[in-house]
């Protein structure tokens, strides 16, 4: 969880990422965000985050994403 | 027949007349009928041909994605119903598009709203084969979904996924949905008549003959063409809103007070939405997460380092979205440059954001989200947006470049008060009802971009203060825009798509 948490600090500094369940709907996390961020989850857990994942509903929240990559067969 | 003639009334009126007498379980039918009707009589047999074409195509291709997706093929066999009709449905859009360059004889070939179904439609196929959709059965359901008469000109491009099961529900009428659908309708037609038609014969004026102006004046027009552009083709969306309400079809919404943005992508984000997440889910994040720029991300990486590097792809999925943003909106050497430009300023804007964020805190601008900031966020915007415009609306390239050279170069400020202004086409009286209603859109915008719904409050107040708002709408409407206006000549301008 921590090395997930580093990635989102580092893509904004200034958001609350464990409070937050609104991600996508509050437009904290753009497309371009998205690009980047599926970048660093793939190289960082070994995963492969592909088009039909990128729903609103598996990037709302730091959990729904921890959820997406466990489904995925990632240790976290 | 368009929205603002008087036989579109007569239609309606004998549409809602047929809907709400029909039983139940044939009302999505009398709304399938009312659509070709509809189409009929704004482009005749050729456009008809065309939309059943699109219609024909998709359904086939809809089951053979469907039956596919079932049979659990490979990935490269489930693409080849993507690739036959998306190809031929593309393919004839860009013919349609391209007609005058392609085969000059034949000139600019019309076909009212083919970019919106087309779009809608390969929308639906695409989500099938990625399985978010169920496949249509009825081909007359597809059909409507297709070509349901109030969005079928001018959008929004809404997902099956979101309109279907209204549009088949045959609701019945509803008090309350049918004021609040009025009231959408009557902001529309107040929108359309009162500002933009106001705003149409300076711009057509300035755009037309920009050589007898300075910058002064070319840059006020380019700013009233702005408004005319958001109050023309948001207007038109909301009377398409409204009547589609008083149906009982909820359509997604396609503006969200654009001049409030406070970056060229926030901007994207709250103009033609439709449009914008259609071109993010159908074309950005393919292109973005496809194979072949990931490779190119990797080894980009490790090259230019890792912010850059990670950037690279991304760039090229952004330049990609707003080239096809550009050929969207048409033909022409100036409506390309306004696409590229506005891939070339986003993609910018993401590699000098370290920069942008030092000059913040120098500047001592906190952020984009409240107080000087975000007014500093809005102005530079609305700058770059009007930059864009001078390519948006030129006549051609070299048009616009020389509008932009006029403004640079011959600025001429005292025309703006030296009456120079009121040899444009608008006298006093034009302006003064242009302003006032601009002013009532700001209102409205402050007010909705802070989340209060406008007509809700509107319900929950006094019937007196209820009467005298929707009067005063409906008189200008009526007296501004169609006594006194022009409303007859000007049609919508994204009709035209």
């Amino acid at each position: 969880m921590e090395k997930l948490l580093g990635i989102l600090k580092n893509l904004h500094s200034d958001v609350a990422w464990a409070n937050e369940t609104a991600l996508i709907d509050d437009g904290l996390l753009d497309s371009f965000d998205i690009i980047a961020l599926v970048g660093d989850l793939n190289d960082t857990f070994g995963v492969c985050v592909e088009l039909e994942h990128l729903e609103p509903d598996n990037f709302n929240s730091v959990d729904a994403i921890a959820a997406l990559l466990r489904s995925l067969g990632a240790e976290i | 027949m368009s929205f603002i003639s008087p036989s579109f009334f007569i239609f309606l009126a004998g549409s809602f007349a047929c809907f709400f007498l029909a039983p139940k379980r044939a009302r999505w039918f009398v709304l399938l009928a009312a659509s070709y009707v509809f189409y009929w009589f704004v482009g005749g047999l050729f456009a008809v041909s065309a939309i059943t074409f699109t219609i024909l195509t998709i359904y086939l291709s809809g089951l053979w994605a469907g039956a596919l997706r079932e049979r659990n093929a490979s990935k490269w066999i489930r693409r080849l119903p993507l690739l036959f009709c998306l190809t031929a449905n593309f393919g004839l859009l860009f013919f349609f598009i391209f007609s005058s360059y392609i085969v000059p004889r034949l000139g600019m070939l019309l076909i009212p709203g083919i970019s919106f179904y087309t779009f809608q439609a390969a929308g639906y196929l695409i989500d099938i084969y990625r399985g978010k959709v169920a496949v249509e059965k009825n081909p007359l359901k597809l059909a409507l979904f297709l070509s349901f008469f109030p969005q079928l000109v001018q959008g929004p491009i809404s997902r099956h996924s979101e309109i279907a099961s209204d549009l088949f529900a045959g609701h019945g009428w509803d008090w309350e949905r049918s004021r609040r659908g009025v009231q959408k309708m009557i902001w529309g037609y107040f929108m359309k008549l009162v500002i933009a038609n106001y705003a149409a014969p300076l711009v057509n004026n300035v755009f037309s003959y920009y050589y007898n102006h300075g910058g002064a004046i070319i840059v006020f027009a380019v700013f009233v063409y702005s408004i005319q552009i958001y109050a023309d083709f948001a207007g038109g969306i909301n009377i398409t809103m409204g009547i589609a309400e008083i149906l009982g079809v909820k359509l997604p919404e396609n503006f969200r007070q654009p001049f409030f943005a406070n970056s060229l992508t926030d901007f994207w984000r709250r103009w033609h939405i439709t449009l914008t997440r259609w071109l993010r889910d159908y074309l950005f994040y393919p292109i973005a997460l496809s194979k072949p720029l990931g490779m190119f991300g990797k080894v980009s990486r490790k090259i230019f380092g890792n912010r850059i590097g990670k950037m690279l792809p991304t760039s090229i999925a952004t330049f990609c979205v707003y080239f096809a943003m550009g050929v969207w909106h048409g033909a022409g050497a100036h409506i390309l440059m306004f696409g590229i430009l506005n891939g070339a300023l986003i993609t910018a804007g993401l590699f000098f954001e370290p920069l942008t964020e030092r000059l913040r805190k120098l500047t001592r601008l906190r952020g984009e989200v409240s107080g000087k900031g975000k007014m500093f966020a809005i102005l530079r915007t609305l700058g770059l947006m009007m930059f864009l415009r001078y390519f948006a609306r030129a006549e051609s390239l070299s048009h616009a470049w020389g509008m932009l050279r006029q403004t640079f170069t011959d600025f001429r400020l005292y025309e703006l008060w030296n009456g120079s202004l009121l040899r444009l086409e608008l006298s006093g009286f034009d302006y003064a009802v242009l302003a006032f209603g601009v002013i009532l859109l700001f209102i409205r915008d402050i007010i909705t971009e802070n989340e209060i719904d406008c007509r809700m409050q509107l319900n929950k107040s006094r019937p007196i203060v209820q009467f005298a708002v929707l009067t005063v709408l409906l008189l200008s409407v009526t007296i501004f825009g169609i006594y006194y206006g022009d409303a007859l000549s000007a049609d919508f301008i994204y009709a035209a798509h």
